[in-house]
């Protein structure tokens, strides 16, 4: 037996009719609830995997930069290369850049004027963002056609054909890195917009590239944010997923204050 | 055979809770439940986030006594009582200019929803968290009185006479509201909560 008594939105006066169907109806649009999605859900969720082993290119990329990254005070700047056979990205981190190059497919191969061109545009993004760490790019194996043929023999692809699988990882690569500058844009004016943009980038691409470059800019946003805590949280998760990282100096200094 | 047939079937294991999916399907409810229980519109991602990261923590251990929704609702009545402890002390903004005095104003003067809402906001802070929480959930969430007393971790009884106790203050205030700005000023100025 029900002895619940009738709602005051029924059987109430009009004023409270009123106030609480209103009431009722206060819930978030889509746009209010995707923000709020892009904000809490990555909190509630298990810290993601640790990304794959880099590509060689990046490995000797990362040792560069560790060389070069010591005096970094900021997040710099994200520049995508994209090339229809081979991609090339440039992440430049507190002055210091690195490359992350994904092997070509072996159409590629006849066709040395690709690395060329590669190496010619990371050295004109190189030298305009971070001029110290030029030489030091310069000096990077950017996918040359021995390392594509000896990445390939490593990693065969079982997709359609092994153009398309390139054509698939460099769109990937180059969605991240689109992601990620975007993120990045708004360290600047608005990281609120900076957090969602990493946390989005954390949901599409759990195991990207870039998921270090992401966790620095999204506690570099929580701390703008004034989110101490989340940040400091963010902090020691990064340093349990990416141990031995490069950012980790970067990260720490972001959450200490200095 | 024919034994097996008359056996109990044992209980079907409850499907895993997916934290995601609960998070997407209860959000708006959780929202909208926080605003009426007095947070603050600046506050209510901080409060939500806290919510659900409770949610979070102790889903695995929610026994299915109760509906997912009502269980949620209990975690929102406590958050936001929590909150409404600490809150003024987070609100506290230095400032030169003190803020201009507002006429109050008669429902009948309320032309907009978030108006009537606010309207709303103040007389169910004059209620104390025990029943405002109880006049929010059934009167607002529209939850039968047995998952109020549910969410509530009180005896239906109680949960009774809290709504009897709650929906008098909420009726009384309305009234002296709606005869006009003296009589609000009047119930103002009483400043008792309920």
């Amino acid at each position: 037996m029900n002895d619940d008594p009738p709602r005051l939105r029924e059987g109430g006066s009009a004023f409270l009719k009123a106030a609480l169907e209103s009431a009722r109806r206060e819930i978030p649009d889509a746009e209010r609830s995707a923000a709020l999605e892009a904000r809490i859900l990555p909190a509630l969720l298990p810290p993601p995997p640790p990304p794959p082993p880099p590509p060689p290119g990046a490995e000797l990329a990362g040792k560069a930069l560790a060389g070069t990254a010591g005096a970094s005070v900021g997040v710099g700047s994200i520049k995508a290369v994209g090339v229809a056979l081979a991609a090339a990205l440039v992440v430049a981190v507190g002055g210091a850049s690195y490359v992350v190059t994904r092997p070509s497919p072996p159409a590629t191969l006849a066709a040395p004027s690709v690395s060329a061109q590669v190496v010619g545009v990371v050295g004109v993004v190189g030298a305009a963002e971070a001029p110290s760490a030029a030489p030091t790019l310069l000096e990077l194996p950017v996918a040359s056609s021995a390392a594509t043929a000896s990445a390939h023999a490593h990693a065969p692809m079982p997709s359609a054909t092994p153009l398309d699988a390139a054509k698939n990882e460099a769109s990937d690569l180059a969605a991240e890195v689109a992601l990620l500058h975007a993120a990045q844009d708004g360290l600047r004016g608005s990281p609120a917009e900076a957090l969602a943009r990493a946390n989005e980038h954390a949901r599409r691409f759990p195991r990207g590239a870039l998921g270090q470059e992401r966790e620095v800019i999204a506690v570099e946003a929580l701390v703008k944010l004034g989110r101490r805590e989340e940040a400091r949280a963010r902090a020691a998760r990064f340093a349990r997923t990416f141990p031995g990282s490069t950012h980790q100096r970067r990260v720490d200094a972001l959450v200490s204050g200095t | 055979m024919q034994a097996a047939v008359h056996q109990p079937l044992p209980e079907a294991p409850r499907p895993a809770l997916d934290v995601a999916t609960v998070f997407r399907e209860n959000l708006p409810f959780a929202f909208r439940a926080l605003r009426r229980l007095g947070v603050a519109e600046a506050d209510i991602d901080d409060v939500c986030q806290e919510v659900f990261v409770v949610v979070m923590r102790r889903l695995a251990d929610f026994e299915g006594r109760s509906q997912v929704r009502t269980w949620i609702y209990g975690i929102c009545a406590r958050t936001a009582s929590d909150y409404r402890k600490r809150a003024p002390r987070r609100r506290e903004v230095l400032t030169d200019t003190p803020p201009e005095r507002v006429e109050p104003k008669g429902p009948h003067e309320y032309a907009t929803e978030s108006e009537a809402r606010d309207l709303l906001d103040r007389i169910l802070a004059q209620l104390d968290d025990d029943k405002r929480a109880v006049f929010v959930l059934y009167e607002i969430e529209e939850l039968p009185m047995a998952e109020v007393a549910q969410a509530l971790e009180c005896p239906l009884q109680t949960a009774y006479s809290r709504l009897h106790a709650a929906r008098k203050r909420v009726q009384e205030l309305a009234a002296e509201l709606e005869r006009g700005p003296s009589a609000s000023a009047s119930a103002s100025a009483k400043g008792a909560r309920a």
